[in-house]
């Protein structure tokens, strides 16, 4: 099993390869047009949040105008093939999440593209993973969760993604005892039925903090590389011994034959909106922090997701 | 005795034996006895669909409805209007293809006033695109 | 909870000028919206998001519950006219609401949805201020195991619906079934049925079929009839003409004839709305199917009968206010328009949650003094709403038909941005209109091909945590009183569908 990579790219390096290692600078006529944001999930979810809010602030910064446009379907798949079919102008972005990029091309025969065939311009938002049970549960951590799994023989994880599913799988491998990872509509169908008591613990990505905040539900793990500012005492999955580490980012792709002059344009602006105050403030409205890897460290850590899912997938 | 009800019945008879032999195995992934089956639901609507064209060959009453063929035919000349309309809306945008579909309407309904031809013609399209493009900002090619 | 002098100023927050001219705006955009065939709600509310990024907090939810409420309304409209739901909710409201207005009413039709949409918005409001947490506690214990077994009463209600050939009516929900199931499945993820069309991932898109099915079909339904129609004698799609003071006006009475229906679709609209994923489509005809059967002759149902209105109008508009209750108490958003919502707060820096109501009760509160005052918006919007559209309408039919045809074909590009979205509306079409000319029921193909994936992904969800164990049944005691409901409606529907064969209903969506 590997690890991946997010515990060697620490916050504070990630800026600085952004900015030295492009070296290419963006031509004065860009972009000449109007940029075309595809959001690869619907209105109204987190992608898309993060979607029209980062080209708001670009707007607002260059003068630039972005069209932000919602195309769903296959989790982000459908807009990612069409957009190997668009134009290398630099004018049409992607946004999508790592599932787009990292997972689907190994679960899905029709897809037609891998992770190699875009050209990578940051990321936006980590969604810091945990695996968190209502609060009055008979257990707290994860030592007691599976012990208490032990004692009735299993235990129900709901799930409203299919990496969630994998990271289910690696506890249940690493600890031999029966955890049922069960599929929702999305996360938040997964977190209801986690505080209806209907399963024993659920994987979320951010909806379940403000929970926390509440006093309702308690993270039994942080399934990232590092522990969740919202719950410092929770230990990692990997501080337990599980070798296993998944996180999520909302990802901002091109086509890969686009110019790397004209994809520095996108990127630097990108990366002016992750690192500057106010979105970090709106992001922290929500616990979360932007954690942009900049555009090859972007592309590197895509190459390692995918080599840890299609790993996965294939046992 | 053959009546229409009848004949619609073996075909959704057809229809449903060749999804219980063809379609749901050939297109549907199937781990009977898991609760996660993909094809569970499948397979129970081939079932449904074949016991249901049965029983609409043995139960079926006298004189089921067919539509008349003067309408039919105006039927399938506004569905190839509009499948044609789809076809060519990448290559020639919303506007061309939106008075293409209007003079089909215009002629499919023998509408001969100038004036009303002439809303339907050029405003419809018109105000169509402005509410899509501009108003609610949704690109339409 | 209750805390009156925070509500009195959280009120008087609402009462800014720039506040009530947002939420008259969101209104009418919504009322508009909803009316025009092609063109979604959430598409509008999706919209209306990035232009709430300017506003303060309290005007950008007003004006987004606003239109979510307009729209609402605005569905009736072309239901009752052009016999063309202007959104898939509304569909219940053309079986009675086209006839009453080929009757000659088409005013009271309009009035009647108007009434009862915003008597439902209002009551179901209220319930969300007054109700909200012990509501919320009821849909929490709504786990997979409740969820199949209310989806396997839903689809016994609805069976009341298929019309008067009950095998044909079965049929066009078994087609509903297989339809529902194309797409990854929900749970292993496997492609099924998609052919290598990786559009075809995610399902047959929902709303391209209803605006095919429903809407368009309709719509093709309605320019055949002026090919065939002398344009000299009926040049209008609804006659306007002629109308006297009883053909155009709901008296009090009237409408409070409707009181028991409008209570029972109430019922049904807020508990639908309460529990996450369900929806005002569904709830709509649910309300209608029961109504139907309760009524003691429910033969007149289909006919222009005002009860169908109250019916179907009071339980859509109902499940806006309920469909927020568990996205205050909770944080989890009940279906599209409340996760829009989410995003709205979150922009403005407020992530939804179990602490919303103690972090932000003056917000929360201002939310609901919004919301009251967008029912009366709606309602003096619809008022003169009304009279514009049945301006329009008065058009020749030559331009009335065609607009709403493009209005279908643009509105189903917009959905997935490609030709897809075309063709699964152009199919749908083709057999919405093929079903209504054979007679096979497009309501129980519709609300089966609804109905499915929540009822498949309950019962996935329902066999892994009972690990397949029908034991387990036993210590779900709201499933199994859910079933013997069940049980009850197959065995009191049953016989009475012999004595009464129930002509013509249903026949209403189709036109005939």
């Amino acid at each position: 099993m590997k690890i991946l990579p997010s515990l060697f790219i620490s916050m504070a390096t990630v800026g600085m390869t952004a900015a030295t290692a492009f070296a290419d600078t963006c031509p004065a006529d860009y972009p000449g047009g109007n940029i075309n944001f595809l959001v690869g999930f619907g209105a109204g979810g987190g992608t898309d949040t993060v979607a029209r809010r980062v080209a708001s602030d670009i707007e607002a910064a260059t003068g630039w105008t972005i069209v932000v446009d919602n195309r769903p379907g296959a989790s982000g798949g459908v807009m990612a093939r069409g957009l190997l079919d668009s134009e290398a102008d630099g004018l049409t972005v992607g946004v999508v999440s790592n599932t787009t990029v990292a997972i689907n091309p190994h679960t899905n025969a029709d897809i037609g593209y891998t992770h190699e065939d875009f050209a990578y311009l940051g990321t936006g938002m980590v969604l810091n993973y945990g695996l968190v049970a209502l609060a009055d549960a008979p257990y707290g951590n994860l030592e007691e969760f599976v012990d208490f799994a032990r004692e009735q023989g299993r235990a129900t994880i709901s799930v409203g993604a299919s990496s969630h599913t994998i990271a289910v799988t690696a506890l249940a491998e690493h600890f031999d005892v029966d955890l049922v990872a069960v599929p929702g509509q999305g996360s938040a169908a997964a977190l209801q039925e986690a505080l209806g008591g209907h399963v024993d613990a659920t994987i979320q990505g951010a909806a379940h903090v403000p929970q926390i905040e509440a006093g309702a539900m308690v993270q039994l793990a942080t399934l990232t590389a590092n522990r969740a500012s919202y719950a410092p005492d929770t230990m990692t999955a990997m501080e337990s011994g599980v070798d296993l580490s998944i996180e999520g980012h909302i990802i901002f792709i091109m086509n890969g034959d686009t110019p790397a002059d004209v994809q520095s344009c996108l990127a630097d602006a990108i990366e002016a909106v992750t690192s500057s105050e106010s979105y970090i403030e709106f992001l922290a409205g929500q616990s979360a922090v932007p954690g942009n890897m900049g555009p090859e460290g972007t592309a590197a850590w895509v190459a390692d997701a995918s080599a840890f899912y299609g790993d996965r997938l294939a046992q | 005795m053959i009546n229409a009800d009848r004949i619609q019945g073996i075909v959704v008879l057809g229809f449903g034996i060749t999804l219980l032999v063809w379609l749901v195995p050939t297109y549907v992934t199937a781990v009977p006895g898991n609760p996660l089956d993909p094809s569970l639901f499948p397979r129970a609507a081939g079932w449904l669909i074949s016991g249901l064209g049965l029983a609409q060959i043995v139960l079926a009453r006298p004189g089921g409805s067919v539509p008349a063929g003067k309408e039919f035919f105006g039927f399938v000349c506004f569905i190839v209007a509009l499948g044609v309309a789809a076809l060519l809306l990448p290559l020639l945008g919303f506007l061309p293809i939106a008075c293409g579909l209007m003079i089909a309407s215009l002629v499919l309904l023998r509408e001969r006033r100038p004036l009303w031809a002439a809303t339907t013609l050029i405003a419809v399209p018109f105000f169509v695109w402005f509410l899509f493009t501009v108003v609610l900002s949704r690109s339409l090619s | 909870m209750l805390d009156l002098s925070l509500m009195l100023a959280a009120f008087a927050d609402v009462f800014t000028p720039t506040n009530i001219m947002f939420i008259l705006g969101g209104v009418i955009l919504g009322q508009i919206v909803g009316a025009i065939p092609g063109l979604s709600i959430i598409m509008a509310l999706a919209i209306a998001v990035p232009l709430t990024y300017g506003m303060d907090t309290l005007a950008a939810i007003a004006f987004l519950i606003s239109v979510n409420k307009g729209g609402t309304v605005g569905g009736a409209v072309p239901a009752i006219l052009l016999n063309v739901p202007g959104s898939a909710e509304s569909a219940a409201t053309t079986m009675d609401g086209h006839p009453m207005a080929k009757n000659g009413k088409p005013l009271k039709a309009m009035k009647y949805a108007l009434y009862h949409s915003v008597t439902g918005d209002l009551a179901s409001d209220i319930v969300l201020i007054l109700l909200a947490a012990p509501l919320a506690v009821v849909a929490l214990n709504m786990g997979p195991v409740e969820i199949t077994a209310l989806m396997i009463l839903a689809f016994t209600v609805i069976s009341g619906l298929v019309g008067d050939s009950m095998i044909k009516g079965l049929i066009s929900a078994a087609f509903g079934i297989l339809v529902a199931t194309v797409g990854l499945d929900p749970g292993m993820a496997t492609p099924r049925f998609t052919f290598g069309v990786l559009e075809l991932y995610d399902g047959v898109p929902l709303t391209a079929v209803s605006i095919g099915a429903l809407a368009m079909s309709g719509v093709l339904v309605g320019l055949l009839s002026m090919r065939g129609s002398d344009q000299k004698t009926q040049s209008s799609a609804i006659s306007m003409k002629g109308r006297t003071r009883e053909q155009s006006v709901v008296t009090f009475a009237e409408y409070w004839a409707n009181r028991f229906v409008a209570v029972r679709a109430f019922f049904i609209g807020t508990v639908i709305g309460a529990i996450p994923g369900l929806g005002s489509t569904t709830a709509g005809f649910l309300s209608y199917s029961v109504n139907k059967q309760a009524a003691k002759d429910p033969e007149a149902f289909g006919t222009g009968d005002p009860r169908g209105i109250a019916a179907s109008e009071t339980a859509n508009s109902a499940v806006v206010g309920a469909n927020l209750i568990p996205l205050l108490t909770l944080g989890i958003p009940g279906n599209i328009a409340a996760a829009l919502l989410v995003s709205a707060f979150i922009i403005h820096g407020i992530q939804p949650g179990p602490l919303l109501f103690e972090q932000q009760a003056q917000l929360v509160y201002g939310m609901f003094g919004a919301m009251l005052v967008a029912n009366f918006c709606n309602l003096g919007v619809g008022q003169i709403g009304m009279r514009f559209w049945a301006m329009v309408v008065s058009a020749p039919g030559t331009v009335i038909y065609p607009a709403a045809m493009l209005l279908c074909f643009a509105g189903s590009f917009v959905i997935t941005g490609a030709s897809f979205g075309v063709y699964v509306m152009i199919v749908s079409a083709i057999f919405g209109y093929m079903m209504r000319a054979f007679g096979y029921s497009i309501v129980a193909f519709i609300v089966a091909f609804l109905l499915t994936p929540q009822l498949e992904g309950a019962v996935v969800r329902a066999r892994l945590i009972t690990n397949d164990d029908p034991a387990a049944l036993l210590s779900h005691p709201i499933a199994l009183a859910l079933i013997a409901m069940s049980i009850g409606s197959i065995i009191y529907l049953g016989p009475r569908k012999k004595k009464k064969p129930l002509d013509g209903d249903l026949q209403a969506p189709t036109g005939q």
